[in-house]
């Protein structure tokens, strides 16, 4: 197995220049390797969003480095970090995923626009994309007209549609109930098993986490165990 | 349709309700620049065309030292040739010649100083409003005739038909000259200066009181169009000129009136400044709210990998879109209002403002650079005022967005 993502004593301090510092991360040392299923998992205000935000480039950490594939993170600038977010990494937010101006379709072929691939892949694509999310003709409904578990898998198509190296979700079950979120799961699990596709998510549900292959736990912005299921 | 374009419209059908309201405010401050610019014209060509439609002429030619000191000896050098270059110019659309002296008019009322003008009586109609301004009685048609302005027909007490003696002082012999003339008519300009001091007469018969037959005082030119005026160096305007003589215009004789503009068209200038201001600020607030009410999804947008540059070209963009939506709105505006007073013109009756009169309602006057010019400011305007907007959006990091939409 191949390390794919690996992060080294890394913090993110909040209030830097303040009496009442925050460690939100402090010290996480952590390897993802390819084709991995993890979910990150702790308490409220361990660190979880604060260490996926700084996993997808989002935020940037105090201390300490971000490598994917070989790429330093940390070193790159704002637009290099965006295009590298573009082709390399997916990411999925609890809710509100979507661009409500744009169309199911609209919204799954937005990165490929962004990459320059022409009409005709995109297309297909997203065809394919949505077959796998089993949204086979919503390509023209507006996120709105969707129940809040296809807008997730929606969600989940976007970030599939450009192949990226690792997808990014946090907490994205926690908006909906424990079937439609435990759907969710499923379908990205077989995702991951079918195109061997990277995935690390956060979870405060039990549920859950039990079909994660690995789970991190975290608690007070350090990794205070980590556990290998055979889900 | 481009993405940007598409994320543009839609994002501002998203909220119908603020779209329309602001855009009806630009295209308010659009409409009234039209409008405003539409109606110094009307009034420009209205009074521009009352001044020299009325009696004086585009442009006039005189013996180069007669305005200074208008002796009747001072007629037009060379006349004939002149006349020539006139009637040869195509530019010219009529002219006609005058003779003038100062005299003295006696009625069993009154004896009064006046301006005697010799018209010719064919040619004046076609320049002048003397002839449609005749109120009372016929214009000019025997030799022995005079028409004379309403204020001093009362001063003289004089109707139409009765008789007056007309005594000039001829030049060359230094004799008084009377003659008993009936009064055919009177008119009214409704400018002082003509109403009370002015009578019209033949030329024919000021010549032989005179004794100066064939000779001009004024030679009064109307051209195909006004601005024929302005370039003094061109070919027709040269062809005029001659070295005894001094070519004017309007804008010579009445220099107010054009000063009048220009300070109509500045004020115009600063109050459109403000317009744009306030239109700069309105449009600057409404893409802030849009902006505001949208954190988390330019965060998401960032997300999944947005460069900041497309983001601030998103807002430029949305902004474009509201500024087209607007100048449609401020088009039909300008036209609509504009329409609606040009069935009647605005009426300024009688107004007189730097030496001209409005005689005749105003109307708002259209054309095409307002609808080019004016709506392409706006829109470079709505771009510009989006540039701060726009930058604070994608200055915008998503851990912020994320946090503050919370
Ligand atoms: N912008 C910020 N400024 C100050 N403190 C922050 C900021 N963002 C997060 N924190 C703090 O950092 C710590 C970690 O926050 P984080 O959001 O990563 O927790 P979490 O594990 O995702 O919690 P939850 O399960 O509630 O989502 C918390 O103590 C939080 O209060
Ligand atoms: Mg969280």
């Amino acid at each position: 197995m191949s390390v794919i993502f690996s992060v080294k004593d890394l913090q993110k301090i909040y209030g830097e220049d303040q009496p009442s510092q925050v460690y939100a991360l402090d010290g996480v040392t952590l390897e993802i390797n390819k084709g991995e299923f993890t979910s990150i998992v702790g308490p409220s205000g361990s660190g979880k969003s604060t260490l996926l935000n700084i996993f997808s480039g989002l935020d940037r950490p105090t201390h300490g480095e971000v490598f994917l594939k070989g790429q330093n993170l940390t070193t790159l600038s704002d637009s290099e970090m965006s295009d590298f977010r573009r082709d390399h990494i997916g990411f999925i937010f609890q809710s509100y995923n979507l661009i409500p101006v744009l169309t199911v379709l609209e919204n799954i072929e937005y990165i490929m626009l962004l990459q320059g691939k022409t009409e005709k892949e995109r297309r297909l694509r997203v065809e394919e994309v949505l077959a796998e999310v089993r949204l086979e003709g919503m390509e023209n409904r507006f996120p709105n007209q969707l129940s809040g578990g296809q807008q997730q898998r929606v969600a989940v198509a976007r970030a599939m549609a450009s192949k990226p190296d690792i997808i990014l979700a946090d907490e994205p079950t926690a908006n909906l109930d424990s079937t439609t979120g435990t759907e969710l799961v499923e379908m990205m699990k077989r995702l991951n098993k079918m195109y061997e596709t990277t995935f690390v998510f956060s979870t405060h549900d039990p549920i859950i986490m039990e079909r994660a292959k690995r789970l991190v736990v975290l608690k007070d912005g350090k990794v205070a165990d980590e556990i290998w299921q055979t889900g | 349709m481009p993405l940007l374009l598409k994320l543009g419209f839609r994002n501002l059908l998203r909220n119908k309700k603020r779209t329309v309201l602001s855009a009806l405010a630009i295209g308010i401050g659009l409409a009234a620049l039209i409008f405003a610019d539409g109606l110094i014209l009307g009034m420009r060509k209205s009074m521009v065309g009352s001044l020299t439609e009325t009696y004086m002429g585009q442009a006039q030619i005189y013996h180069h030292l007669y305005r200074e000191d208008p002796k009747p000896e001072k007629v037009i050098a060379q006349i004939d040739k002149v006349l020539e270059r006139v009637k040869e110019a195509s530019e010219v659309k009529e002219w006609t010649t005058r003779l003038m002296a100062e005299g003295l008019v006696t009625s069993p009322a009154n004896v009064l100083n006046v301006q005697a003008v010799g018209i010719d009586l064919v040619q004046e109609p076609k320049i002048s409003r003397i002839d449609e301004n005749v109120i009372e009685g016929k214009f000019l048609g025997k030799k022995r005739e005079v028409l004379i302005g309403n204020r001093l027909a009362k001063k003289l007490d004089l109707q139409i038909g009765e008789r007056l003696v007309l005594t000039v002082v001829a030049p060359k012999s230094d004799e008084v000259v009377q003659e008993l003339l009936r009064v055919s008519g009177i008119y009214r300009f409704n400018v002082s200066g003509f109403d009370d001091a002015m009578v019209f007469v033949p030329k024919e018969l000021l010549e032989e009181m005179l004794g100066i037959s064939g000779e001009s005082h004024e030679l009064v030119l109307q051209f195909d169009k006004e601005e024929r005026t302005q370039d003094k160096q061109s070919a027709l305007w040269n062809s005029l000129k001659f070295p005894e003589n001094e070519l004017t215009s309007w804008r010579d004789l009445v220099p107010g009136v054009m000063a009048a503009f220009e300070m109509a068209k500045a004020t115009t200038a600063l109050v459109s400044l403000f317009l744009l201001l306030v239109v700069l600020i309105g449009i600057m607030n409404t893409l802030f709210m849009a902006i505001f009410e949208r954190l988390f999804e330019f965060g998401v947008l960032q997300a999944v990998g947005t460069r900041p540059k497309f983001i601030f070209f998103m807002i430029l963009t949305e902004a474009f879109c509201l500024g087209l939506v607007s100048v449609v709105f401020g088009i039909l505006i300008a036209v609509g209002v504009g329409g609606l007073v040009n069935i009647r013109g605005i009426d300024y009756g009688g107004i007189q403002m730097a030496e001209a009169t409005f005689t005749e309602p105003i109307f708002v006057f259209f054309r095409w650079q307002q609808f080019v010019y004016f709506p392409l400011e706006l829109l470079v305007f709505t771009v510009i005022a989006a540039i701060y907007p726009a930058l604070h959006a994608a200055r915008l990091t998503i851990a912020e967005s994320m946090k503050k939409s919370l």
